[in-house]
């Protein structure tokens, strides 16, 4: 059994009406594989969020571990405890 | 002598205040045509009017406000405009832009620009109501808050919607960070410009405009905003960033290790949730607000309703605050946080380095620095909101031991103190740096060094490589740059998105709008559309190759400025922890800023000498500014640049690596 706790933030928390969830898989997952999971259970709102014309959205920031993953990393299989942040499209200082 | 544009009021304010006497003229054409507006005209003033014998305090001095072609437009986020001047805080260059509603009225009542010189005998304001321009006295006003000067000023002219520009007792009692605060509660708080009007004891400005302004093509103006505000609230950043504000970026900084935590010690704060805006919003928003003409608003209002410190309200409860009187001095408590920021607005204090003073007195307590004696009986343990909140108060009045040497800042109470205490000011040329941290993104780190007003995250604001957005990227730049362009910790390219990004945002404080809005994060008011945008407004003849000239003007000129300060490469540093201490935080664990690769690159991108940092011959020529090279050569020939740099007053940045306590 694989768990990994995700944390969402800004709009997502709010489309995802949590601001953490726990997931937990049997088999083999991926980060892009657990989204599209998530997609299919959280409200549309969130999936108009995560995705742009049914490819992962150029917006989405998905920090694993604290680490900001990149669009040829998105095929990273899931570990027993990490953790992944998810972020809609914000920036600035 | 008449001007010959729309899109300006056309005229300027000469107000001396030592004789009380009020000119106005013609905007002069040539100001608009090489300088644009607000920032650009205002470093063309500093360099024509204030020498670099001038002390900042002092009646030489002079303090500009000044508005752009787009302010007041219909062009989405047209509030912005900026006040300029030699700031007392790090000695040379200073400006400090803010929103709100003052800038529009003040265009609506005639003038663009205003230029402040001398000094009065006693507190004054400056009273315009269209035509009607007068100094009236302030005596009744000194003292006050900016809230309640405010208000004041509203009901004696018998006119809720008088907009003003105040300062708070900060300002009067010469604090060096104090801010200038406009309608509605916006602050231009940074570079101590606040101190200058303390100085002139100018309270502020009082203005009330109806003439409204003629653009050259209306129509065409009016469907080019039109589809501004559309693409802007198309774009993809818009829910986010309106929903929250920057305050919604304290989390997002977290894993990207750019938090600075316990005075820069760390980049993250184990504790954010506590004082993240989404905490923020759902504990204590009222409303959401917005500025002149801005279809984001990411302005909010907010209250306290229980608890020590029910009764607060309070706005533009900014990211830089929620890190600077938040993590940086490792207060989790809320509430206190926006006492803190609503105490900062009214006392009239720029919030990043009244925050940065704190966390460095807080430092160099758990060093064991201070002196019993010279607490007071403060305890200056970290996270104390207690004592946070008491000296903002201490350091406004100039109250204290404590509150008189932090009213200088940072960098000036560690020349003053020493004891080694230089260690751990946080600072560039004497500017508190911003709630930035240069390890986890490299072109933070580049921007804070050559950033004309010091430490300064708003001058070149690189945002695409903040966590990377690569379609971005290629459409500015195109492909060839990626992926280095968009790493946050690779050094490639990064000079040259510092560079564009200064020569940019020159132009968008000169132009009035607004760097949070459609211009920088959500770049669809960019070089092209202010082009089009400042040609339907004023009939000029400009194209966005010709802006960027202008931007580059703006930029190296207020280098030349501070280079009559003395200022060269060898104070284009970062302090030690940047430099020397890999990043114990997020994304950015283990990484330090590489300035050594960076800073050559840029000098070379920018045309200055690799050798002292200062523009070459060639460059100045290509700008129109040779007059301007010669007078810089022979300020430094002749030993007038080093006299002027012994009054900087602050110490250099500490640059050799320290041991971290651990
Ligand atoms: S984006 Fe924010 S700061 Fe900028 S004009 Fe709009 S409300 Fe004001």
């Amino acid at each position: 059994m694989t768990t990994v706790k995700v944390r969402f933030f800004n709009l997502l928390a709010v489309h995802a009406g949590n601001k953490s969830r726990i997931f937990e898989f049997t088999e083999e997952t991926t980060v892009a594989q657990m989204l599209a999971q998530m997609a299919n259970e959280f409200p549309p709102a969130f999936r108009d969020m995560v995705y742009q014309q049914d490819k992962i959205s150029p917006h989405l920031r998905i920090f694993l571990n604290e680490r900001l993953l990149y669009e040829k990393e998105f095929d990273t299989v899931l570990e027993d405890g990490d953790s992944l942040m998810l972020f809609p499209a914000i920036a600035g200082g | 002598m008449t001007f010959d544009y729309d899109g300006y009021a056309g005229a300027y304010l000469r107000v001396d205040l030592s004789t009380g006497q009020i000119q106005k003229h013609s905007l002069p054409s040539e100001w608009v045509e090489n300088y644009l507006g607000g920032n650009g005209i205002g470093i063309k003033i500093l360099w024509d009017e204030v020498p670099e014998t001038a002390n900042p305090l002092g009646p030489d001095n002079k303090l500009i406000v000044a508005t752009g072609p787009l302010c007041g437009s219909p062009m989405p986020n047209s509030g912005r405009m900026e006040f300029i001047g030699k700031s007392p805080l790090t000695g040379i260059y200073g400006d400090a832009n803010a929103g709100g509603q003052f800038g529009p009225e003040l265009k609506f009542s005639g003038y663009d620009v205003i230029i402040f010189e001398g000094q009065a005998s006693e507190p004054v304001y400056l009273y315009i109501n269209n035509d009607q321009v007068e100094l009236r006295s302030a005596r009744d006003i000194w003292g006050l808050g900016t809230y309640a000067a405010e208000t004041r000023l509203q009901t004696i002219h018998c006119d809720p919607a008088l907009k003003t520009a105040l300062i708070g007792p900060a300002g009067e009692n010469l604090v060096r960070f104090a801010g200038i605060q406009v309608t509605y509660r916006r602050s231009a708080a940074r570079c101590g410009l606040g101190a200058v009007m303390g100085s002139k004891k100018l309270k502020g400005v009082a203005v009330r405009g109806t003439k409204g302004i003629h653009f050259k093509k209306p129509k065409v103006l009016e469907s080019f905003s039109l589809q501004m505000h559309k693409n802007i609230r198309r774009n993809e950043f818009f829910p986010g960033i309106q929903k929250y504000g920057t305050s919604g970026l304290v989390a997002l900084m977290q894993p990207i290790g750019r938090f600075p935590t316990q005075n820069f010690r760390q980049g993250h704060f184990e504790e954010y949730e506590a004082i993240s805006g989404e905490t923020l919003r759902e504990a204590h928003l009222v409303r959401d607000i917005a500025c002149f003409n801005c279809p984001l608003g990411c302005d909010k209002m907010y209250s306290v309703e229980e608890g020590e410190f029910a009764g607060c309200q309070t706005s533009s409860v900014e990211y830089e605050t929620l890190n600077s009187l938040g993590a940086r001095i490792c207060n989790r408590n809320l509430e206190a946080l926006l006492k803190a920021n609503e105490m900062c607005d009214d006392l009239g204090l720029d919030s990043i380095s009244a925050g940065n003073a704190i966390s460095f007195a807080m430092e160099l307590a758990e060093l064991g620095i201070w002196k019993e004696s010279e607490l007071n009986g403060l305890d200056l343990s970290w996270g104390n909101y207690h004592t946070a909140i008491q000296l903002l108060h201490d350091m406004s009045y100039r109250q204290g031991f404590l509150g008189d040497l932090l009213a200088d800042g940072a960098a000036r109470a560690a020349r003053w103190l020493g004891r080694n205490s230089e260690r751990y000011a946080m600072h560039v040329k004497g500017q508190d740096i911003p709630a930035q941290d240069g390890r986890a993104q490299q072109s933070m780190g580049l921007a804070h060094v050559t950033s004309s007003r010091g430490a300064d995250h708003l001058k070149a604001f690189p945002t695409i490589d903040e966590t990377g957005y690569p379609s971005e990227a290629v459409r500015r730049y195109g492909e060839q740059y990626l992926p280095d362009l968009v790493n946050p910790l690779a050094t490639r390219y990064k000079a040259m998105l510092v560079k564009d990004g200064e020569d940019f945002g020159a132009i968008v404080d000169s132009s009035g709008n607004c760097k949070s809005g459609g211009t920088f994060v959500m770049a669809e008011i960019y070089w092209q559309e202010q082009a089009d945008a400042i040609a339907a407004a004023t009939s000029m003849d400009i194209d966005a190759q010709k802006l960027r000239q202008i931007g580059e003007r703006i930029y190296n000129l207020q280098r030349c400025y501070n280079a009559l300060h003395g200022i060269t490469s060898s104070d284009d540093v970062l302090p030690w922890r940047f430099t020397k201490v890999p990043s114990p935080s997020g994304n950015a664990r283990g990484s330090v800023c590489h300035l050594e690769i960076m800073l050559p690159e840029y000098y070379a991108i920018r045309g200055w000498n690799p050798d002292d940092g200062l523009p070459t011959l060639k460059t100045m020529q290509r700008l129109g500014l040779e007059a301007e090279y010669q007078r810089m050569e022979h300020a430094i020939a002749c030993g007038a640049t080093k006299a002027a740099r012994m009054f900087l007053g602050w110490a250099a940045p500490y640059t050799e690596k320290v041991e971290e306590i651990t």
